[in-house]
């Protein structure tokens, strides 16, 4: 069978299942209850088959996944809110520019990597390389987390994996020069979980009591996107899974690709998003 | 103006007010109510997937998916059955995590716990021969011998032997 004849094969089984689409996803998901739960999967198991067949949805369909996304960004909204729960404004601003920001490049706060235990143990590794560079007269206006001579030194080993570092409470630098977020900063983990640090650094000039004083400035690049259906047992990997409601009981299952095919219905554009921040320090 | 006009507007705007404060209770009801009961915006996905028992103990092998948009895995083990609330978070006392490295073609071929001087710790072993590779979640957990340092200071890549 051709991969169309497939493709239609596939949509007539779909079409076969439909399901109603519910108007008010926000509700449901924020009541949460056996019902909402049923209605919701039943819609999104019906549109996760509709894309992986590569079918066109109805607008209806497109302003329920918009919906859906929106409920992301009250989720993360509310959560910062609420006194003595883990906020995350980041991944919901995140995911409400997936749906509505035109692909258009985001600043986020530095405070979400400034107040990471892998950023501040990079941003330190990072500036001994630096100094240390500097000392044998060899300037580092640029310096990446994943340059070679940076992982190759002594430097580099201390925020490495597999160095005892807890990837609980202290992340970790990748073999590619990733840093990969502390698992207990939700607030880092949702909205960036491995990023690459870049230092801009130049010598302002000695202090007083002989040290070289530098200044610079750390930055962030990152890019929101999904990994695509791949009709392979990778698949399975790729789910997120929203808890919905109070009772803590159901959660709504949503296949990453079903977000990646929003790209492809143009309801959603995968954008890049960056921060950036300053330092002056001496060594 | 006619004079019944003025109360008819503000009646009709009274009545909009009214409704739009009900609207807006009842959402805030069941956003709070569905989002101050949980911790985390996307939960993470985690099952036990092996145990090995040995000296009347048995050791529990984790395997667990995090993030939203960037997926990372990870094994973790515990010394008791860990159970997982709905944000895949465990009050057990885990014992090690180690995420898997799946890049450059490396599968997974086995996860191996050891005792070292820093306690019992994981090693997944990779493997690029696809007869000898496993899904993630059919790894099986099998002791390993002491040793002295930390068997992540050496990862290896079997295969490349």
């Amino acid at each position: 069978m051709s991969s169309q004849a497939a493709l239609a094969a596939q949509a007539k089984q779909c079409l076969a299942k439909a399901a109603p689409i519910p108007g008010a996803p926000l509700w449901h998901m924020g009541w949460g209850d056996a019902d909402d739960k049923a209605v919701m999967q039943n819609a999104v198991d019906y549109l996760t088959c509709k894309a992986k067949a590569k079918m066109p949805f109805t607008e209806d369909e497109k302003h329920f996944l918009v919906e859906v996304f929106e409920a992301f960004w009250w989720g993360g909204k509310i959560l910062d809110w609420i006194p003595g729960m883990d906020g995350m404004p980041e991944a919901a601003t995140l995911a409400n520019h997936y749906v509505h920001g035109d692909g258009k490049t985001l600043e986020v706060s530095a405070e979400l990597y400034k107040t990471s235990v892998i950023v501040r143990d990079t941003m330190a590794a990072m500036k001994a390389f630096i100094g240390e560079s500097i000392n044998k007269g060899i300037p580092v206006p640029l310096l990446r987390s994943g340059d070679l001579n940076f992982m190759k030194s002594q430097h580099f080993a201390k925020v490495s994996r597999g160095r005892g570092r807890n990837q609980q409470t202290q992340g970790h630098v990748l073999n590619d020069g990733a840093l990969q977020a502390e698992q207990q900063n939700l607030r880092l983990r949702f909205a960036d979980h491995r990023f690459h640090l870049q230092a801009y650094s130049s010598v302002i000039g000695n202090t007083p009591t002989g040290k070289t004083h530098m200044h610079t400035r750390w930055r962030v690049d990152s890019i929101w996107d999904y990994e695509p259906f791949r009709n392979t047992t990778e698949d399975a990997k790729y789910i997120s899974e929203l808890p919905m409601g109070h009772s803590r009981e159901h959660k709504l299952v949503l296949p990453d690709g079903l977000s990646q095919y929003m790209t492809v219905l143009g309801i959603a554009k995968v954008f890049n998003y960056w921060a950036e921040w300053h330092e002056t320090w001496d060594f | 103006m006619r004079p019944g006009t003025f109360r008819a507007i503000r009646w009709v705007g009274l009545f909009t007010a009214v409704i739009l404060l009900v609207a807006c209770g009842l959402l805030a009801t069941a956003f709070l109510r569905g989002f101050s009961g949980n911790r985390c915006l996307v939960a993470d996905r985690v099952w036990v997937v092996d145990e090995l028992r040995e000296d009347g103990q048995t050791l529990y092998l984790a395997y667990r998916i995090s993030g939203w948009h960037e997926k990372v895995e990870y094994y973790e083990l515990y010394a008791t059955l860990p159970s997982f609330d709905v944000c895949g978070d465990t009050k057990e006392e885990q014992l090690d995590m180690d995420n898997i490295d799946d890049t450059e073609g490396k599968m997974v071929k086995d996860v191996l716990v050891r005792n070292t001087k820093h306690g019992q710790k994981l090693e997944i072993r990779y493997t690029r021969q696809a007869d000898e590779g496993v899904e993630p979640n059919q790894a099986k957990l099998i002791r390993g011998d002491t040793i002295e340092s930390n068997p992540e200071d050496n990862p290896r890549v079997w295969g490349d032997e």
